[in-house]
């Protein structure tokens, strides 16, 4: 009687671990998962912002010579001939600060270097920046940055309406986004969501270098 | 005799049990509490540590880039309270060098320093006072050090434990002489690795 007894006993304590060890490891797998995507997250706000900032270390009027290229994700380099040194700038600090595991992280690319958005207002309806010609079409960063071109022409930046209103304030505008796949991951056991992240970094123009 | 200790004994187990359950539960939750505030802690200290480098540099690419080319204009060397300035004194806002207004309005912005705490909505400005929470900048010639304190309100705070948490962030950096046609040398004296006074 005892014997079964205790024969039983030990087959229920197998069992219950069986349930509550899978349980657990999967809680361990989120709270990973959840530590990785907030790491991530910082560096990619962190990266974006030092990005807007970086282009007012290069001059309004400077524009890389040909044959200039730089950086990129996964071996890609970026040509930025023809583009304003500030952009370089950005995309380096950028790629310079995000070092997480590329094989994590899915981007959804834009074009590297844009101009002309505006936040709009009740007045004067946003619109989207566009462009440079030649600019690099699948960067991981996006910045909106004015330049002064060949013949003093102005190619304006960011207007942000919210500044100085109602006219604005020409300012430096950088964005990221980007999914944390797990797939490729051991944490891939547990954890069946694909967070998107997303990064915005306004730099405003300091008083001496515009 | 017999039958009544045997109650009193399955009297004493439902206590047991009693105890054992309000114990555990309060330990849970303190747990949970502990898990949720480090957390969080974790997050802020990190938000406020890139946003002390980032008011750093944006302080940094404020400096007046006659000062680097060695135009002192109306503040000649060692005669400057602030050895990196914008040299006119028109080009200063009230009482901040310029420098001074980037990296405080940048640190303020990025840490998302409340002008009241009542309503996080509204922001803090370089014109605010900084105290208790804000961003100080100095100089020493040579880099703009920022310093950003940020008081954390704990989400779930810890009974007989204090809810707010102040978190500090600093960093530092150097503006860029940049072209080919720059002749100066850093005049400041050596770096000191301490905060600025508050």
């Amino acid at each position: 009687m005892r014997r079964s007894r205790r024969r039983g006993d030990d087959a229920q304590a197998v069992l219950e671990t069986a349930l509550v060890i899978p349980i657990l490891l999967f809680l361990v797998c989120n709270f990973v998962a959840v530590m990785v995507q907030v790491t991530v997250h910082q560096q990619l706000n962190s990266a974006t912002a030092l990005a807007a900032q970086s282009r007012f270390q290069a001059p309004e009027n400077a524009v890389d010579p040909a044959g200039s290229q730089c950086c990129g994700a996964h071996g890609d380099t970026l040509v930025t001939a023809g583009l304003p040194t500030g952009c370089r700038y950005a995309a380096e600090t950028f790629y310079g600060t995000m070092t997480t595991d590329t094989g994590l992280i899915h981007w959804q690319t834009a074009a590297l270097c844009t101009s002309g958005g505006d936040s709009g207002n009740g007045a004067t309806p946003p619109v989207q920046p566009v462009a440079y010609a030649g600019s690099p079409a699948h960067a991981e960063v996006s910045c909106d940055i004015g330049s002064i071109g060949k013949g003093g022409i102005v190619v304006p930046g960011y207007a942000d309406r919210t500044l100085n209103p109602p006219s604005g304030l020409d300012v430096v505008t950088c964005s990221a986004s980007a999914s944390l796949d797990f797939a490729n991951t051991p944490l891939a056991w547990g954890v069946f969501w694909t967070p998107t992240l997303h990064a915005q970094a306004e730099a405003l123009p300091p008083p001496f270098r515009q | 005799m017999f039958r009544s200790t045997g109650t009193a004994r399955v009297d004493q187990r439902g206590q047991t049990l009693m105890v054992f359950a309000l114990g555990f539960a309060l330990f849970l939750f303190s747990l949970v509490c502990l898990v949720a505030d480090t957390a969080y802690l974790y997050v802020w200290s990190g938000r406020v540590q890139d946003a002390a480098q980032l008011s750093a540099q944006s302080g940094a690419d404020s400096v007046d880039p006659r000062y680097l080319y060695e135009d002192t204009g109306s503040c000649p060397g060692a005669m400057c309270a602030v050895p990196i300035v914008d040299i006119n004194p028109q080009d200063r806002e009230g009482t901040l060098y310029a420098f001074e207004r980037s990296c405080i309005q940048a640190g303020d912005q990025s840490a998302q320093i409340p002008c009241d705490p009542a309503n996080a909505l509204v922001l803090r400005t370089a014109d605010d006072p900084q105290v208790p929470e804000g961003t100080v900048c100095a100089s020493d010639g040579c880099r703009v050090y920022a310093q950003v304190t940020r008081v954390v309100r704990l989400p779930i705070p810890l009974p007989g434990f204090p809810s707010t948490i102040t978190v500090r962030g600093s960093g530092y950096a150097a503006p860029v002489v940049g072209t080919n046609v720059a002749t100066s040398t850093c005049t400041g004296t050596a770096w000191v690795p301490a905060p600025p006074p508050r």
